[in-house]
């Protein structure tokens, strides 16, 4: 009987699809993927968006006075070169679904490596939400990466081809501003999204209408409290700050609930001296400045720092 | 080192394959050393502390069982007696001396604390083979004494660390063979088409299973109750994700043995296909149930002794079986089970004979069947008794039924009516103990989806079905015409369905779980 014909196919077929990966990911050339630390790409492309950051900045000169820290709200809505328009140097650490107890573990690892002057925290009523998406991440390993470990040493550790390539074909991502997943970091780390309406999706757009708003995570509130202790021990000023909603959302979804959830997060950072701002102008945003019925646009997000500036100015704590 | 992790499918097992059949073109014994050594390093992967007591046992099972073979008259018996104690103790010691002390601990209420003891892998498995060992020798079965081959029927890490458990006049004339170490292609192609179904079972269906499962018990264990759809789902999944996961590793045990040219016995037989518990035995982990079948329920007295023995025998024996797979009261309550499920199966056949029955009544002993097994599952993976009872009572609807939203609009009037207590919610699935613990059993129609081709799964051909044609393991005496065909034309199409199974299960490595079995 002869089986050379099976081992033939077996052994081609396998280095065919092998080597399909390879083209694909020789292909992504510059845009190769970040390594595999968690399910959450953007999470990943932050990490070494970060480890590039934290080489050139901070580590060299010692400079690093403002850290913007948050899930999507923090990384579509705030305009990092407004912030930094004193010459500071602003690092945004935030990615998308990043809960508070993921900020905790972060500051664990960026803290150390960069004294902040304030850490802004933009934060939503989702960051707080029951449910999240469960993202694995491997924070040792992201820990080892931020403080010097080589690069391929932290893809071998994880390797997964399915990611990678995944990965590779929405390298996109990294360039476009007129998509939701949008990874475009600009010089602060920010993903600012066009202020055009062809890239709206209905379900996003509408999501007031979908979504409810339930009592902060214990899990959640208590993070927050530490992230404030952090901060203090740090020497840094804590703010974490309130995007607006859509014109309509801000008016009626859930207010009272909303008014609840941030009391509660004002309640667990005041005791290390954390404050919470929520401008008096957020009521006054236009549909023209969001990309869904939270995230701002650029257009929006240009306005609003500007706002959380001044606050920032005028209460000088 | 996993069977199912790049450096053992790129590393490992290449250098091995390539360096055995080299070194045996020049010395076949050569070869059996150095299979024996890479076995040794196989399994030092993992913790090098442990060859040296791997190593101990067997060179004390060795000269115990050329003892025996030399000694006469009660002699041989108290030369047996000793080997089993030796086993039997270093196996007591590392896996049940917590257990031993946790139970004196909660009946006496004095804490005696816990011992630091790490479980040595595979010890369950290597102490019942050379148990097995020495009784054959005892019976005069076992005859031929050569350390080599002992060192490498023991260690051989194919079967090492999770079985099949092996006889040893089952793999003494192979590896004693002069065909040892000749490389053929029908070995190496049959081989490698076990070991992907094999892979694919682990990494494509059980690790999938696993995300289903694990919420739920956890979830149970932490003291939520799971409603009537979650609990099921939660353990169909585990019933799903033991038999991939294990089954799974055997055709990987058995093909990556084929490919040395070696054939290990059959341990999976469509076990879920069982028409009654009997049935379940004689397809389930089959070189277990032989093991035990030889060296403990026949030792007993197995049927000969009347009706009554039998079923004393048979509960001993399950019960026993049950502890061996773990250090846990959980696991002899569903040896126990296992054991009552025996007895009166063999009582009902007694009663009703075994004549074959319509269509209707062996569709309904299937079914029958499985909901014992998945019953018994329930205690076989919790971690307490609490935890287990937790999930019975939401399988039982005590802990009442969630529908789907959807539903309420049309069956919401209905469901007042009813006994059970019914409530619609978008989260059938557990998602909602995500909230304290982290954890949820996630989207439905993932779950319904991954059942559905598990189901198909389990209506197909086992493994060594399909590839019967090339006898892959020990038992088929002849090859027979059906299953796959891996020669010409329908070869090269296998070839290529292969590695595309192949790639897949490459491609999901880096989510890489242990095997179910290590852990027992």
């Amino acid at each position: 009987m002869n089986f050379a014909p099976f081992l033939r196919a077996f052994a081609l077929a396998l280095l065919l699809c092998i080597g399909a990966v390879a083209a694909v990911l020789a292909y992504a050339g510059a845009d190769f993927p970040a390594p595999h630390f968690s399910r959450s790409a953007s999470f990943n492309e932050k990490a070494r968006w970060l480890r590039g950051a934290l080489a050139e900045g901070p580590r060299r000169d010692g400079r690093c006075e403002v850290l913007v820290a948050g899930s999507s709200m923090a990384l579509n809505s705030v305009d990092g070169s407004l912030l930094a328009a004193g010459g500071e140097r602003v690092i945004n650490l935030s990615s998308f679904g990043v809960t508070p107890e993921d900020t905790v573990e972060m500051l664990r690892i960026v803290l150390p490596l960069c004294r902040p002057k304030t850490i802004l925290m933009a934060a939503y009523q989702g960051d707080f939400r029951q449910w999240q998406e469960q993202k694995d991440i491997a924070w040792d390993r992201v820990r080892s990466y931020l403080t010097g470990g080589s690069d391929m040493r932290a893809h071998l550790a994880d390797f997964d081809p399915w990611y990678l390539v995944e990965r590779s074909l929405a390298a996109s991502e990294l360039h476009r501003t007129d998509t939701y997943m949008s990874l475009a970091f600009d010089r602060t780390g920010g993903a600012r999204l066009d202020c055009t309406t062809a890239y709206r999706m209905e379900k996003r757009w509408n999501a007031d209408l979908l979504e409810t708003v339930t009592p902060a995570r214990p899990e959640a509130l208590a993070a927050m409290g530490e992230i404030a202790r952090m901060a203090r021990a740090a020497g840094a000023r804590l703010v974490i700050a309130v995007p607006p909603l859509r014109p309509r959302a801000e008016r009626n979804f859930y207010p009272a609930e909303r008014d609840a959830l941030w009391r509660a997060v004002s309640a667990a950072i005041a005791p290390a001296g954390g404050t919470l701002v929520r401008p008096a102008g957020n009521a006054g945003f236009t549909d023209a400045e969001f990309a869904d019925y939270a995230h701002l646009n650029r257009c929006g997000a240009a306005r609003w720092t500007r706002l959380v500036r001044s606050d920032m100015e005028r209460t000088g704590r | 080192m996993l069977f199912n992790s790049y450096e053992f499918l790129f590393v490992f097992l290449p250098v091995v394959l390539i360096a055995f059949f080299a070194v045996a073109r020049f010395s076949q014994a050569g070869a059996r050393v150095f299979l024996a050594l890479a076995s040794l390093f196989f399994y030092g992967w993992w913790d090098w502390r442990y060859v040296g007591l791997l190593l101990l046992s067997i060179i004390v099972n060795f000269a115990l069982g050329g003892a025996i073979s030399r000694a006469e008259g009660r002699a041989r018996s108290r030369l047996l007696l000793a080997g089993l104690g030796f086993n039997l103790g270093l196996l007591g010691f590392f896996k049940y001396t917590n257990f031993f002390l946790g139970t004196v601990t909660e009946v006496t209420g004095h804490d005696f604390g816990m011992a630091q003891i790490v479980l040595p892998l595979g010890i369950s498995f290597f102490s019942f083979t050379q148990i097995a060992f020495l009784i054959d020798v005892y019976r005069r079965i076992a005859v031929e004494f050569n350390l080599t081959n002992y060192v490498l029927f023991v260690t051989y890490f194919p079967h090492l660390i999770a079985g099949p458990v092996l006889h040893h006049k089952e793999m003494m004339p192979q590896f004693a063979a002069p065909e040892m170490g000749r490389a053929r292609a029908e070995d190496f192609a049959v081989g490698t088409a076990l070991f992907t179904i094999g892979l694919a079972k682990k990494v494509l269906i059980a690790d999938n299973f696993a995300l289903f499962a694990s919420p739920l018990f956890g979830g149970a264990e932490s003291g939520a109750e799971p409603a009537l759809i979650a609990a099921w789902a939660g353990a169909l999944a585990y019933t799903m994700q033991i038999y991939f996961d294990f089954s799974g590793y055997s055709d990987m045990a058995i093909g990556l043995s084929r490919m040395f040219g070696v054939r290990l016995p059959v341990n999976f037989a469509s076990p879920y296909k069982s028409t009654s518990i009997i049935d379940f035995w004689r397809r389930w982990h089959m070189t277990l149930s032989r093991f035990l079948r030889d060296y403990l329920y026949i030792p007993l007295g197995g049927n000969k002794l009347g009706e009554r023995r039998r079923q004393v025998n048979l509960m001993a024996t399950m019960v026993l079986g049950g502890l061996w797979h773990g250090a846990n009261w959980t696991f002899v309550v569903w040896g126990t089970l296992h054991g009552l499920y025996l007895t009166i199966n063999h009582a009902w056949r007694k009663h009703r004979g075994s004549a074959p029955g319509t269509a209707a009544s062996r569709a309904g002993s299937w079914a029958l069947t499985f909901l014992a097994i998945v019953v018994a599952w329930v205690f076989f993976r919790a971690a307490s008794f609490a935890g287990a009872l937790a999930v019975l009572r939401g399988m039982a609807g005590a802990n009442g039924v969630v529908l789907p939203e959807k539903l309420g609009h049309i069956a919401g009037g209905i469901a007042a009516h009813l006994p059970l207590r019914i409530t619609f919610s978008s989260d059938i699935m557990f998602n909602y103990f995500s909230v304290t613990h982290g954890l949820g059993l996630g989207d439905p129609k993932r779950f319904f989806a991954l059942l559905g081709i598990g189901a198909v799964l389990l209506a197909m051909p086992s493994s060594q079905e399909l590839l019967a044609r090339y006898r892959p393991v020990l038992e088929m005496r002849e090859p027979e015409k059906r299953g796959l065909q891996l020669t010409g034309r329908a070869g090269i199409a296998a070839g290529i369905a292969l590695a595309l199974l192949f790639f897949a299960c490459l491609a999901n490595l880096n989510h890489k779980s242990e095997f179910l079995y290590f852990q027992f």
